[in-house]
């Protein structure tokens, strides 16, 4: 088990890697939809299945489709902010390589470093969810989703008012 | 059995790799996709951590961060849309207008 949790560890952190030094928008959304593949198999590993199905339906069904749709909406499938002489040069990309490194080994030295206690008592019932102790987590982000709706739409009411289409 | 210690490190691995792709890039686009990156390392750090002590309270925490995610990826999609149509590009150094 530990060797398929490594290979998906080592295809995540290429796919991020592809998704971030990657100039064309549909390469990039397909390597990004490999990263939340790849996250979704480690999170079946460790036993989360409730995550999974959110991370599925949230990331894949929800994110990538509407990146995909604003893309072609846009007409955008080539980077062109990034090409010409001040691209992705390692003039750019050197120094924060060397800050975001030093703050990697900081992060990881904090983490090999700790000593992780097992808790007291677990819950016998990890998969069984109780609706009434987390409701208020349940509206809370029912709520942010309503609101970020709403703003979404006041956008998009104020840009398409003047067009007739 | 996975240890906790692998989990924390790869979601540490992919936040930094997540705010490396903030610094770098300079299209709005590139920029979402890397905020989401870095998104996915806390909720991976979550998830991890709930599963490990055998409590419900980390997966529910990671569907707070979920929704977050979500939003913030609605709400920069629709100032991606108005950008464009604004200025025709999504170079975000074109935003600086003051040059303070």
């Amino acid at each position: 088990m530990a060797v398929i949790f490594y290979i998906a560890t080592i295809i995540a952190i290429f796919a991020s890697i592809k998704v971030i030094s990657c100039r064309r928008v549909d390469k990039a959304i397909l390597y990004f939809v490999l990263l939340l593949l790849a996250i979704a198999f480690i999170f079946i590993i460790i036993n989360a299945y409730f995550s999974v199905i959110l991370s599925i339906i949230l990331f894949m069904g929800g994110i990538s489709i509407l990146f995909l749709y604003v893309s072609t909406f846009l007409n955008i499938n080539q980077d062109i902010v990034e090409n010409g002489k001040r691209g992705i040069s390692p003039k750019i990309w050197l120094g924060p390589l060397i800050l975001t490194f030093i703050l990697l080994v900081i992060l990881i030295y904090g983490v090999v470093s700790t000593t992780y206690a097992r808790g007291v008592n677990p819950h016998n019932s990890l998969n069984v969810m109780s609706p009434h102790a987390y409701i208020i987590m349940i509206e809370l982000s029912a709520y942010l989703l309503l609101g970020a709706f709403m703003i979404a739409y006041h956008f998009m009411r104020r840009l398409f008012k003047g067009a007739t289409v | 059995m996975i240890s906790l210690m692998d989990c924390l490190v790869f979601a540490s691995i992919l936040f930094v790799i997540g705010l490396l792709g903030v610094m770098i890039r300079r299209n709005l686009l590139f920029l979402l996709f890397s905020l989401i990156i870095m998104n996915l390392g806390v909720i991976m750090a979550l998830v991890a951590a709930g599963s490990y002590w055998q409590q419900f309270d980390g997966q529910m925490i990671a569907i707070l961060a979920m929704s977050t995610t979500v939003a913030e990826t609605v709400v920069g999609l629709a100032l991606l849309i108005k950008i464009f149509y604004r200025r025709k590009t999504l170079n975000i150094d074109s935003l600086s207008e003051m040059k303070g």
